[in-house]
């Protein structure tokens, strides 16, 4: 049952499987069916670590809200209507509209109740497709957007086969951010997992900018010449702390592939402020004891001996200093430490709710207060208690009420912190470029080629306010990329093509809104999209253009 | 046996929500972006026509609207007053530059700005700047939107509110145009990617040139033909307003503002090429990005646009190497002013053209370790020129050594008042918007700075 | 392996930021350039007063004989000073622009200034043809203009060699010109970019250059100093950085320059070379690491000694006697009260075998 139980939990008191079946929240196929702990007395702990079933967790995100709701005095909006939540979810887990064929499916079957949307939503957690959207997801927030040749590279050196994997086995949080974090591969099977630090050249600070939103849900870059201006707990002291636990690493890139060394010396340094006063950079961060560790005396030189090493595992592999920094920052720093569950919860919020619960969702800091303080915490210590799993917090934020509300907005509401409306947000590159090539060809063929493009052009991943540009605008009118899929929407089985092959264009219109839309198009959208192809005779060009005309408007472009 | 300190426990209710109270303005059904559309609603909610929508309609003559323009040296960073504007040399903080006489009897600039100097009787100075926000990202909020956030309400940047009093809206010259060419910048790359139209909505946003921020995809495939580009995009417009007003959707909103910019936009390309302007020019204005985009701006001016904001990155701050830097910029701002100035005045735009050259605050009297000065919003100074300003007006006075406003303190507000003022836009008029608590585009009744008011 | 120490002996507080000092052959006194005057410090008692004033700051001293020395600021002015007279004997006008520095020959025949104002002269901030001449050569004692010698601005540092024979000049984009003093002809001419920022992150333009530079006691090296390049120029963190260079060679080679591990961040502004044992002494601002100003062999260029000053130090000499180096510098200029550090020195050599 790998992935299932957080081996760095302490062991509960009843043994063996029935402890680990009692401990997890189960992740059963296709199955809602779970099992309630209910028999608290054997698992009676003094810590808070039962963990709660599903329906628990669900309860609770919805309790919490409608206790936001009724302190802010104000009523959500109604439920979206089927079709909608159809499309909705499809985009959240698996990053692309449904299928016409999948839509009729899950209307067929039923979404009305909780079970039913239940299985719907487990049959696309399991799947492939999932893992490979939210690896998108979260090699954006962990990497960020680059150039494609460092795509490909991300590719070549194993980081995407370790960040799928990890999605993959719902490897426990905590425990993949450890590994990166640590980046000594355990085998061969997780080398990628070392590219966090490796893609960052030996630029420690950008690692130390990298890790305090990645891991803590902060950003410090303020921090570097001063302590930060606005928010008091965050001090430059912590800022160049953070470096010093990373600056002993050095890449190479030898037999063993790309590695991250350590060395057991050097890395002490003074940083100064505007006035001139510098100070030691010892091995400090928010929130915890700083690490002790001896500093070099003025002028005494270090030397970098062979005891100060343990053997590597093999000779390829570089050795780790006996006091590593890196280890220590893990072992020290991160392990246990709250914002690290706090800024994955807030994350992932933030992606299927459109907004975190703290906004925005990389600045979990004083001057930033949460929406649903209680609401935060709650789902924070429960993830803990679940061993760090995130499938199981996906599961739950998509099982509430508020993830099924309808998009428009309610006329006494204006603020989206109320999540008493559910957030309208633009369609990732990737997920734009999947959804396209469902509509033009009813699959989706060369994924990379096509995301490559898109993932470049629309970069935005989780922005702090939904702003359309016109760049977006004269690439999708002018740019080549749209006009070639378009044009390679030839094939029998496409959408051009079978559109052209009908013989009423009220087929097409129905096709089109359908395959576009998910949805019936009302009176007077019927009447305009027939008469534009009835002027033009239904020839494969009109047909294209009506493609274009809603592959591009705002109704497709954004997940609502 | 590791421990953690707790951050210290916030009041997690009251202060947010007594900002996000709404107005309670439950009687409002239409959209709020609605009414800022005008004629261009006519689309959406008519069901007639539908063949009107789909030929490019000959442009009609649209009247000229002869409002004022305005052109914004912005000057991110922070530029230092004691080398530009309020020179104090000889004193111990004034640093290695002398002073000058100008043509305005008794009044010195930096030695820097030696061009300027003989025409400070179009120039309006004010040394008497006393702003609150001594850092960078809150210090260009507030000089450029005029006044301090009120979340989760976005102010609108001066360059939206001029687009959308004075622009043209059927012009294809996009109205508020952001000149920059560099891509980095810290706290002004952030600020850069955040929301610059606010609640007027994306449509009165900026265009962004300058440096390799060429228009991409600024012309039409060879494939599809004008018709056929014109047709689909008014389909597109239908079903996506449509969207809109049936959804209350402001991020569609947002979308279709950015769509009903490309046929504009794709129209004045040629204006957004540097190497279309005369080389003679060019060499006047001086090599520098900053020069050549100043002149841009000019050249935008002149065929339709409103707003241009120059800027190139956050060169002005400098807290390491002052005068090494100082020395470089300052000419260069004289230079582009002069030409600026001069050439405006020579086609007969300067009374309808204001130019304002500032940054987000001042820089600090005395020197820091490191060669530079810090940041300083207590005392600093600006200057504009043109459109409803009276030239060689002083207004203001720090104290000897320049830590203290002594005479006519200012602040943003009265700045923007006196902004809104020359361009005859009323400064204290209330933003009639659905949804939207009461909010004035200068707060609190603050009076302009008459002095420098034609 | 000699082991040498720093050890402070006499520390002096001035009124206002030196940039340049100059201590007489005795080591009895000093001149001292500061942003607001030239002053004598007596080295003993540490008394000092205000001589005189130059339009603006102080940039550069240097001593001619046993009682007259030479002062430039970035007034642009050369003035020579008398103090057995106590006089203001003469003043030039040199160049329009400041004199970043200045020098004297060793055989005390000719002064040299150099100038440059950095002006923009091309869409990437590349810096503008010369105004003026940059480098002016006057005889040390008359004043009269010997040679003026091109280079482009802004040229930030000045050296002659020991035997007095070549004068060398440095400037923003580490550009290096060494003329022959006998005949004002180009002898050698290289870059080095190492010294330059141009500013990615916030300032599309260029900073840094060298700030000092010094022969090597052979003059067949010339040494230069300043800062490494940095995405940010703002933020001051360049490498603590020294080269070596053998200009005599046709083409001018890179021989050492700081190595790995033994420099944090900071500009180094001053170079002083020692007379006699192959060391020299680089100083400057501590940004980042723990030393701003340290000791280097002259042949093996390894670190020997490191010293952390608390303040930002703009110059450095030896004594004659060669067991002591006076350093000067500036502290940040708070509020009310501004101080100028002159601080001291004080070397101890311990040799252990």
């Amino acid at each position: 049952m790998k992935g299932f139980c957080n081996p760095m939990e302490p062991k509960v008191r009843i043994g063996g499987l029935l402890g680990c079946l009692l401990m997890s929240v189960c992740f059963l196929h296709g199955g809602g069916a779970l099992e309630a702990a209910e028999s608290g007395n054997a698992v009676a702990s003094t810590e808070k670590m039962v963990p709660r079933n599903h329906e628990e967790v669900v309860a609770q995100i919805n309790q919490h809200l409608q206790r936001g709701y009724q302190n802010r005095g104000l009523e959500p909006t109604n439920s979206c209507d089927d079709r909608a939540f159809v499309r909705r979810v499809y985009l959240d887990l698996v990053g692309r509209i449904p299928k016409v064929a999948e839509l009729e499916k899950c209307l067929k079957d039923g979404i009305e109740t909780s079970q039913q949307r239940g299985r719907l939503i487990e049959q696309l957690l399991q799947s492939e497709e999932h893992v490979i959207h939210w690896a998108d997801l979260f090699d954006t927030l962990l990497m960020g957007r680059a150039a494609e040749a460092k795509y490909a590279k991300r590719r070549q050196h194993q980081w995407r086969a370790f960040l799928e994997n990890s999605i993959r086995t719902n490897q426990p949080w905590n425990q993949f951010i450890e590994e990166i974090l640590l980046a000594r591969p355990a085998d061969e099977t997780k080398q990628g997992g070392n590219w966090f630090l490796f893609e960052r050249n030996n630029d420690h600070q950008q690692i130390a900018e990298a890790i305090a939103p990645a891991v803590f849900g902060i950003r410090i870059e303020c921090a570097q010449c001063h302590d930060h201006m606005l928010v008091d707990e965050i001090k430059q002291s912590h800022y160049w702390g953070l470096v010093a636990f990373f600056n002993r690493g050095k890449n190479e890139d030898g037999k063993a592939g790309p590695q991250v060394m350590e060395s057991a010396v050097g890395g002490f340094s003074e940083f100064a402020d505007l006035l001139g006063d510098s100070t030691p950079n010892r091995l400090a961060f928010l929130e915890v004891d700083t690490v002790e560790e001896k500093r070099p005396g003025k002028d005494e030189k270090q030397s970098d001996e062979d005891e100060l090493y343990r053997p590597g595992r093999t000779d390829n592999v570089p050795r780790v200093p006996v006091f590593s920094r890196r280890e220590k920052f893990v072992t020290k720093v991160v392990r246990d430490h709250p914002r690290v569950a706090r800024a994955l919860v807030n994350r992932v919020w933030a992606l299927l709710m459109g907004r975190g619960i703290v906004h925005p969702y990389d600045e979990m800091d004083s001057i930033h207060d949460p929406s649903h303080p209680e609401l935060l915490d709650w789902l924070s210590q429960d993830f803990r208690d679940s061993g760090y799993s995130v499938r199981r917090l996906i599961r739950a934020i998509v099982s509430s009420d508020a993830y099924r509300l309808a998009s428009r907005r309610p006329e006494h509401v204006d603020d989206p912190a109320t999540f008493a409306y559910y957030l309208e947000r633009s369609l990732t590159g990737e997920q734009l470029a999947r959804s396209i090539a469902i509509a033009l060809f009813g699959d989706l063929g060369d994924d990379e080629v096509v995301n490559s493009v898109f993932r470049q052009q629309f970069p935005d991943l989780l922005p702090d306010e939904q702003v359309a540009n016109v760049k977006e605008s004269l690439f999708l009118s002018n740019g080549p990329k749209l006009q070639d899929l378009l044009m390679a929407s030839k094939q029998p089985t496409h959408l051009i093509p079978r559109l052209a092959g009908m013989d009423t264009d009220q087929e097409r219109v129905d096709l089109l809104f359908q395959v576009m839309f998910a949805r019936v198009p009302d009176a007077e959208e019927n009447a305009v999209v027939k008469a534009y192809l009835s002027k033009r005779g239904g020839t494969a060009e009109s047909i294209r253009q009506v493609a274009w005309s809603m592959l591009t408007s705002a109704e497709f472009r954004y997940n609502h | 046996m590791k421990k953690y300190q707790q951050s210290p426990s916030r009041d997690s209710h009251h202060s947010r929500n007594a900002m996000q109270h709404s107005c309670g303005s439950a009687e409002h059904t239409v959209h709020r972006r609605l009414f800022l559309q005008g004629t261009m609603a006519a689309g959406a909610a008519s069901t007639g026509s539908f063949s009107g929508l789909f030929s490019v309609p000959a442009l009609a003559d649209v009247a000229k609207k002869s409002g004022k323009k305005c052109i914004l040296l912005w000057l991110c960073g922070a530029p230092s007053q004691f080398e530009t504007w309020d020179p104090k040399p000889g004193t111990e903080t004034g640093g290695p530059f002398p002073a000058i006489p100008t043509n305005l009897s008794g009044v010195k600039v930096s030695s820097l700005m030696p061009q300027c100097a003989t025409i400070m009787d179009k120039l309006a100075v004010v040394r008497s700047m006393k702003t609150e926000p001594g850092e960078h990202f809150q210090g260009i909020d507030v000089l450029t939107r005029g006044d301090k956030p009120r979340p989760p309400f976005t102010r609108p940047i001066l360059g939206s509110v001029i687009a959308q009093q004075l622009g043209q809206l059927d012009s294809p010259v996009p109205q508020f145009v952001l000149l920059d060419p560099c891509p980095e910048g810290n706290e002004f790359k952030q600020f850069k990617a955040g929301n610059w139209a606010g609640w007027l909505g994306a449509e009165y946003g900026p265009i962004r040139a300058g440096g390799n921020y060429a228009i991409p995809n600024i012309n039409r495939l060879s494939e599809i033909s004008e018709v056929d580009h014109a047709d689909r995009e008014a389909l597109r417009q239908f079903l996506s307003r449509k969207f809109e007003n049936d959804q209350r959707s402001e991020a569609a909103a947002s979308h279709n503002a950015a769509f009903n910019r490309v046929n504009g936009l794709m129209s004045c390309a040629p204006l957004f090429d540097l190497n279309q302007l005369p080389e003679k020019d060019r060499q006047r204005y001086g090599g520098g990005a900053f020069a050549q985009h100043a002149l841009q701006a000019r050249h935008l001016i002149e065929n339709g646009s409103t707003f241009v904001m120059v800027a190139n990155g956050m060169p002005w701050d400098n807290h390491v190497f002052q005068h090494e830097m100082h020395q470089m910029l300052v000419p260069e701002l004289d230079n582009v002013l002069f030409q600026l100035i001069n050439d405006l005045e020579d086609r007969g735009m300067l009374q309808d053209t204001l130019v304002i050259a500032m940054g987000e605050f001042g820089r600090t009297p005395w020197l820091n370790d490191a060669r530079g000065r810090d940041h300083y919003p207590k005392a600093w100074s600006m200057a504009m020129a043109g459109g409803g300003i009276k030239g060689g007006v002083v207004h203001g006075a720090t104290d000897p050594l320049g830590f203290e406003v002594v005479d006519g303190q200012v602040d943003n507000r009265n700045l923007f008042a006196t902004i809104f003022e020359a361009l005859g836009i009323d400064p204290h008029q209330e933003y009639e918007l659905p949804g939207l608590p009461t909010f004035h585009r200068v707060e609190n009744d603050t009076q302009p700075i008459r002095e420098i008011l034609v | 392996m000699e082991k040498i120490e720093l050890k402070r002996t006499k520390e002096f507080d001035l009124p206002s930021g030196v940039l340049a000092a100059a201590v007489s052959a005795d080591s009895k006194q000093a001149v001292v350039g500061c942003l607001h005057g030239v002053y004598r410090l007596n080295l003993e008692s540490g008394e000092h007063d205000r001589l005189y004033q130059h339009d603006s700051y102080v940039s550069s001293v240097a001593w001619l004989g046993e009682h007259r020395f030479i002062t430039a600021g970035y007034d642009g002015e050369l003035r020579w000073f008398d103090l057995a007279t106590n006089t203001l004997v003469q003043r030039q006008k040199v160049h329009q622009f400041w004199s970043w520095d200045m020098a004297v020959s060793p055989d005390q025949m000719y002064v040299a200034s150099v100038t440059g104002q950095y002006i923009a002269g091309g869409y990437k901030y590349e810096p503008q043809a010369e105004k003026e001449p940059s480098i002016r050569i006057l005889s040390a004692a008359t004043g009269e203009l010997v040679w003026s010698l091109p280079h482009v601005p802004s040229v930030q540092s000045v050296a002659i060699s020991p035997d007095s024979k070549w004068v060398a000049a440095g400037n923003l984009m580490g550009e290096v010109r060494i003329y022959n003093l006998d005949d004002g002809s180009l002898e050698a001419q290289w870059t080095t970019p190492d010294f330059t920022s141009w500013g990615v992150i916030k300032s599309h333009c260029y900073l840094g250059g060298i700030f000092s530079m010094k022969f090597s006691p052979d003059g067949e090296q010339l040494l230069l100093a300043g800062m490494g390049p940095m995405r940010d120029p703002m933020a001051g963190n360049g490498k603590q950085l020294w080269q070596r260079w053998a200009w005599r060679a046709n083409e001018p080679a890179k021989v050492d320059q700081t190595h790995d591990g033994e420099a944090g961040e900071g500009l180094m502004e001053t170079l002083a070379v020692h007379p006699e044992t192959s060391h020299f002494l680089m100083g400057g601002r501590l940004r980042g690491g723990d030393w701003n100003a340290a000791l280097f062999d002259h042949d093996s260029g390894s670190r020997l000694a490191s010293l952390k000053t608390g303040y930002r130090i703009t110059e450095a000499s030896y004594l004659a006697d060669g067991k002591h180096v006076l350093l000067a510098g500036a502290k940040s200029q708070p509020k009310k009260n501004k101080k100028g550090n002159f601080n001291d020195f004080g070397r101890v050599e311990v040799y252990s075998v």
